[in-house]
């Protein structure tokens, strides 16, 4: 889709290089042939971070050191907050993923010292945090999207989607703990499981669905570069590596 | 963990005779700290390739899975305890941090270990209520983790690479993982509300635990025969090359609709 065209549109400072989850298929094919060349050179896994050094070379922006809030990835005044879940069958429907998005501690930030004593306080003092952290990377980046890759085991079979990254009401959420100590955030209105967040390392976690218009994409296994050879033809020798 | 004047003395030693030697069931490929330059090689050449393909940062795995090639071990995809890195009875726990100068700093490495949750493991709710109790309890987990490694291997070490930001440079010594006895060691609440462990003999600073996020990490030393190396910066290579190569052609990325 076009940009929408709108009286005001000349104070709009900000380019998207494509509307919300609506990928264009040459950034998928540069996406899937950067993996392919990860697995030809010997990767394993795909970490959160090579995950942002791909989107952002595939889409021209910058993947930052250090992320601004929860921005990760930027181009001019957009940014992503880059996520990467494994599934065994990524391509499986509408299925339900868990985004770790990081650690928000209510000791740290709030003086909590019991995590356990009064647990609405608590679930309400992790909203505040996660908002907190969606305050900065706003501060300085709009739009703000989660883009996120469903990877197989093997790394061939993908599905990818984004989802508008917002602040989250404390209030429209109740929080119960579970047997293993793990406190639950739980929609009011849908009784719907939105988050999890566990006293024992402080890791938040956000719930979210695979909508049915993800981009699904599979890649081809590459042979695998042999290390010698490679190494041969760069010219390597012994003397590269000098023990002092 | 810590030094030791006599094991940071390199000793070409070779296995040592003893009256009941035949009851000893493992074998070490090399002595501790004492690592064969073959080893070392091994290991640079496999740094070199990496940053060849054009990995940018070196990860906790890849340097687990370097190890286990230049040893010929095997790296666990899921530790045992702490150890990470195993062949035959010998277990590596494996480490590396980055310091802009390796070879020289007189910083104390700090190693993070990991998450010990005195909430999860001993019931401890409130963190601050007695911050000596909890101290004792974050080494009653570290310890937990010692003995559950040394179930499996008779000889456990925590292998520590130390690379600068361009990791070009390295720093590279082993140390025999231990447990701490709990009483050895006084606990306080610093301005960052992080707990610090000391020892009380000789009131070093040890161990740093976070209540926020319950990460432990240990302070350990560099000792003075730590093996110094460094590697040549090798070409980038060709990322359309490589794919011309191996016949890359846009239809091996499939998109479904």
């Amino acid at each position: 889709m076009e940009h929408p065209k709108l009286r005001d549109s000349k104070r709009l400072l900000t380019r998207e290089p494509y509307p919300i989850n609506d990928i264009p298929d040459e950034i998928i094919k540069r996406i899937g042939r950067k993996f392919v060349y990860m697995l030809c050179v010997g990767y394993k896994d795909l970490s959160g971070d090579d995950w942002g050094n791909v989107f952002a070379e595939s889409i021209g922006g910058d993947h930052l050191q250090s992320p601004v809030g929860i921005a990760d990835v930027v181009f001019n005044k957009m940014a992503w907050s880059m996520k990467t879940v494994k599934k065994d069958n990524p391509h499986s429907g509408n299925y339900s993923i868990r985004l770790i998005s990081g650690r928000c501690s209510p000791d740290y930030s709030y003086g909590i010292n019991d995590p356990h004593e009064d647990i609405q306080k608590t679930g309400r003092a992790v909203l505040n945090i996660w908002n907190e952290r969606v305050n900065i990377a706003q501060d300085y980046y709009n739009p703000l999207r989660t883009s996120i890759l469903v990877r197989s085991n093997d790394l061939l079979t993908y599905t990818m989607f984004e989802e508008e990254n917002h602040r989250y009401v404390a209030s429209n959420y109740r929080w119960e703990e579970n047997p293993n100590g793990n406190l639950i955030g739980i929609d009011v209105e849908t009784g719907a499981t939105c988050f999890t967040w566990q006293p024992h390392g402080s890791q938040f976690t956000i719930h979210t669905r695979v909508p049915k218009n993800a981009i699904k994409f599979k890649i081809k296994q590459p042979p695998k570069l042999d290390v010698e050879q490679t190494l041969k033809q760069i010219n390597f020798s012994d003397d590269w590596v000098e023990i002092l | 963990m810590g030094g030791n004047p006599i094991t940071d003395i390199k000793i070409d030693m070779k296995r040592l005779k003893l009256r009941d030697s035949g009851k000893l069931k493992m074998q070490e490929i090399y002595p501790i700290n004492q690592f064969p330059d073959e080893i070392i090689r091994k290991i640079g050449k496999q740094i070199v390739y990496l940053k060849c393909v054009g990995r940018k940062d070196m990860y906790g795995d890849d340097w687990g899975d370097i190890f286990a090639t230049a040893v010929g071990g095997i790296h666990l995809k899921s530790p045992v305890g702490i150890a990470d890195v195993i062949h035959d009875k010998m277990a590596w726990s494996m480490k590396t941090i980055k310091n802009s100068n390796p070879h020289t700093t007189k910083s104390k490495p700090r190693l993070i270990i990991g998450r010990n949750s005195t909430d999860y493991s001993l019931g401890i709710p409130d963190p601050h209520k007695d911050i000596q109790a909890t101290g004792d309890a974050v080494l009653q987990i570290w310890n937990k983790r010692v003995d559950i490694a040394y179930q499996d291997f008779t000889s456990v070490r925590t292998v520590i690479l130390i690379r600068n930001f361009e990791e070009l440079t390295f720093t590279l010594f082993e140390e025999d993982t231990r447990r701490f006895v709990p009483s050895e060691y006084e606990w306080e609440e610093n301005e960052g509300h992080n707990f610090e462990g000391y020892e009380i003999e000789t009131q070093q600073h040890r161990f740093t635990w976070q209540p926020s996020g319950s990460q432990f990490s240990i302070y350990t030393h560099i000792p003075k025969n730590a093996f110094k190396f460094r590697i040549k910066k090798p070409p980038l290579l060709d990322i359309n090359k490589t794919l011309e190569q191996i016949d890359y052609s846009d239809d091996w990325v499939e998109i479904i609709k």
